[in-house]
């Protein structure tokens, strides 16, 4: 999954993109309005946490104008502006998700994954293939009565392939949504976490559950179907 | 309580009583004269027609002859009119048969008329006119020597006054009931009227007693209100105006200091949270840096906070001393000189020097620093910076002008106002917008002044004007601030 967060603060900028990361999230961050406008519109964010007193360009403008070009990424306004009139204006110029600063980090990562799972039509908390149980909320994974211990950025691997179960993820989508812009283009990582997250989930012996589609990419689904 | 109504209704009430029986009492007075002056002529007549029957014969000897005149009037039994003629000795030869044997009182020098007590107890007025008694020898004399002849008896004539004072009576009841109705007519009139005309005010009254904190947009309609009433309703509308803005800026303070407050509380927040869940010793630094300098920003906030609303109360206390101006400017600039240079802007400095102000040496440096790092950190790249140190008549001032984006002439009067910053963004939590506060009340606290102006569309000046320091005092603070610092070096 891939965050871009708008934040003039450089210390929440700081606060948040680690918390994010450490969630499993590739976070891209900026701290002005026109360039995380950008950002928004040349990259295929999964949200967008988004301040609205943002230096060049304040944070209504960034979201009527990402809506105005036809982006439709859910956005999570994050801002000190507490009144009644001021989350309307944000909702109504097309936010999805309103959230008052100070706020709990838990609160802001649950409304993100929430945010996250709307925009892959994902409704349900638990998404079961053959025995793979994957708790989207509480974030744990579980093969038959084995609960597997996941690094955060494999459970995002894995919690996007989800999402797209039986649909075919190229690596391109993957290196998009789940790596930052850290990631070299030529490198393996893709393969590498592929490789570690089918050795956790898979049984031995028994097919992946994971499979590779050459030159293409890979669809996680239940073989035996 | 005091009550227009009331005090118009007795004011006007006891006027009108006045002037009714002040009225009252003169028509009274006039109509009783006048009734007294035709009732006295009514008893002359009568007595001149009783002296005609008083006669002198040869020998001196006076008689009374009434003929065959009409003394009906006089006759016993009837107790309305009396007279009794005498001598000018002041014995007694004839009477009226009203009187009988009985004497009239009269006053014994002679006055014309006159009160008398009658007979019956009745109160009565009378007469009383000395004469000549006609003779056959006056008949024979002509009439100057006859008038000119010394009186030789007097005739006292009175009549009862029942039906005269019965007259004036009904004449003062009449004017009382009248005074009574005029009285009660005041009355009705004046409350309805003060009534009426203070219906607007009562009206006023209950639209002021609906306005509230919330509802100062109001304003009060003069249409059709009396002329009178007009300056009221303006002077209130114009204080509703001046409450609506206290409270809009109070309001606007208040939810300011929250905002700017919910920003650090927000980074410390989630910066520990974050560093709870996945703790990261090699986070720590940058971590404890950044809870560090959260702490320094909420510190300078809300001393900058306490000042302005010690200066509010009148409480911020300034020890003020002579300051040498320019280079108490020249190290604060110290601290911002690299950030200009990397900013490419263009600064340029005139000071006259020895210029001594009168400050409070923090304070003033806590002025320029603010002043000096809004220049820095608003001035566009490549723009310029002008500082200037002069003394200007009997003031010594410092004004520092700088290249500016996006400001207007209209933006002068909010440049002051605490958490107010033309770009609504918190520039990363570094700025909060209270420096400019906090040099005004700084200025304030040492009696001097700063001004903001445009002297074109790109520039903004800042002026402070100072109160020169005494020469000799100013001497004799250099001297203290030098050994100063020759006793702080010599420790450091």
């Amino acid at each position: 999954m891939r965050i871009l967060l708008v934040e003039d603060s450089e210390r929440l900028q700081r606060s948040v993109g680690t918390g994010l990361r450490k969630a499993g999230y590739a976070v891209d961050v900026t701290g002005d309005g026109e360039q995380g406008l950008w950002y928004a519109r040349g990259n295929d964010y999964d949200v967008i946490v988004l301040d609205l007193m943002l230096p060049r360009l304040d944070g209504l403008s960034v979201l009527r104008k990402l809506r105005e070009s036809g982006k439709d990424t859910h956005v999570l306004i994050l801002t000190a502006k507490d009144t009644v009139e001021d989350r309307v204006a944000g909702l109504r110029s097309g936010a999805d998700d309103y959230l008052i600063k100070p706020f709990a980090f838990d609160e802001l990562l649950a409304r993100v994954q929430a945010l996250a799972r709307r925009s892959h039509g994902v409704k349900r908390q638990l998404v079961e293939i053959a025995d793979l149980q994957i708790d989207l909320t509480t974030r744990t994974v579980r093969r038959g009565q084995r609960m597997l211990e996941l690094p955060p950025r494999e459970f995002a691997l894995l919690e996007y392939l989800a999402m797209r179960r039986g649909q075919l993820v190229t690596r391109s989508q993957i290196e998009s949504h789940i790596y930052d812009d850290q990631v070299e283009p030529m490198s393996n990582v893709v393969e590498a976490a592929i490789y570690s997250l089918r050795k956790k989930i898979d049984r031995a012996g028994a097919p992946s559950l994971i499979q590779t589609r050459r030159g293409m990419g890979y669809i996680l689904g239940d073989t035996a179907q | 309580m005091k009550s227009i109504r009331r005090h118009l209704t007795i004011t006007l009430l006891a006027a009108v009583l006045a002037l009714v029986v002040a009225a009252d009492a003169l028509v009274y007075l006039f109509a009783q004269s006048r009734l007294l002056v035709e009732f006295d002529r009514a008893l002359t007549a009568k007595a001149h027609m009783v002296m005609g029957m008083v006669g002198e014969d040869r020998a001196g000897h006076l008689e009374f002859d009434s003929g065959d005149a009409d003394l009906s009037d006089f006759g016993a039994g009837r107790t309305s009119d009396y007279f009794q003629v005498l001598r000018a000795d002041g014995s007694s030869f004839a009477r009226s048969p009203s009187l009988g044997s009985n004497d009239l009182q009269h006053p014994s020098q002679g006055q014309r008329a006159f009160d008398i007590h009658l007979l019956d107890g009745q109160m009565g007025r009378a007469i009383e006119i000395h004469f000549k008694a006609h003779s056959d020898e006056d008949e024979e004399k002509d009439s100057r020597t006859a008038a000119q002849a010394q009186p030789n008896a007097y005739i006292v004539l009175a009549r009862s006054r029942r039906d005269l004072d019965g007259t004036l009576r009904v004449l003062g009841g009449s004017l009382l009931v009248a005074a009574l109705i005029i009285a009660a007519g005041t009355i009705a009139a004046v409350t309805f009227s003060v009534r009426r005309g203070l219906g607007p005010l009562y009206r006023l009254g209950r639209e002021v007693d609906g306005i509230a904190a919330d509802t100062l947009a109001h304003r009060f309609d003069a249409r059709g209100v009396p002329s009178e009433l007009r300056p009221i309703y303006d002077r209130l509308n114009g204080l509703l105006e001046r409450l609506n803005k206290a409270f809009a800026r109070e309001r606007r303070f208040t939810s300011d200091v929250a905002h700017e407050l919910r920003t650090p509380v927000a980074e410390l927040r989630a910066l520990a949270e974050v560093a709870l869940k996945w703790p990261d010793p090699s986070a720590a630094p940058q971590n404890f840096r950044d809870a560090l300098n959260i702490a320094h920003h909420m510190d300078g906030m809300i001393s900058t906070l306490l000042s302005i609303a010690r200066q509010n109360a009148g409480v911020l206390a300034a020890q003020l001393e002579p300051v040498e101006l320019s280079s108490s400017l020249n190290q604060a600039w110290e601290a911002h000189a690299k950030l200009a240079a990397s900013r490419n802007l263009i600064v340029e400095w005139t000071m006259a020097p020895d210029l001594w102000v009168q400050a409070n040496r923090s304070m003033l440096a806590g002025m320029l620093e603010n002043l000096l790092a809004n220049a820095v950190t608003y001035t566009p790249a490549g723009g310029t910076i002008i500082g200037r140190v002069a003394r200007e008549g009997d003031r010594i001032r410092f004004s520092l002008t700088n290249t500016c984006e996006n400001l207007s002439p209209d933006d002068l009067p909010h440049l002051f106002e605490p958490f107010w910053r033309k770009d609504t963004a918190r520039t990363g939590g570094v700025n909060c917008g209270l420096g400019l506060s906090l040099v005004k009340v700084y200025a304030a606290a040492m009696n001097a002044a700063i001004d903001a102006d445009m002297p074109d569309s790109s520039h903004v000046c800042f002026t402070l004007s100072f109160v020169p320091a005494l020469a000799n005092t100013a001497r004799a603070s250099e001297n203290t601030w030098k050994n100063s610092q020759v006793t702080a070096d010599k420790y450091s």
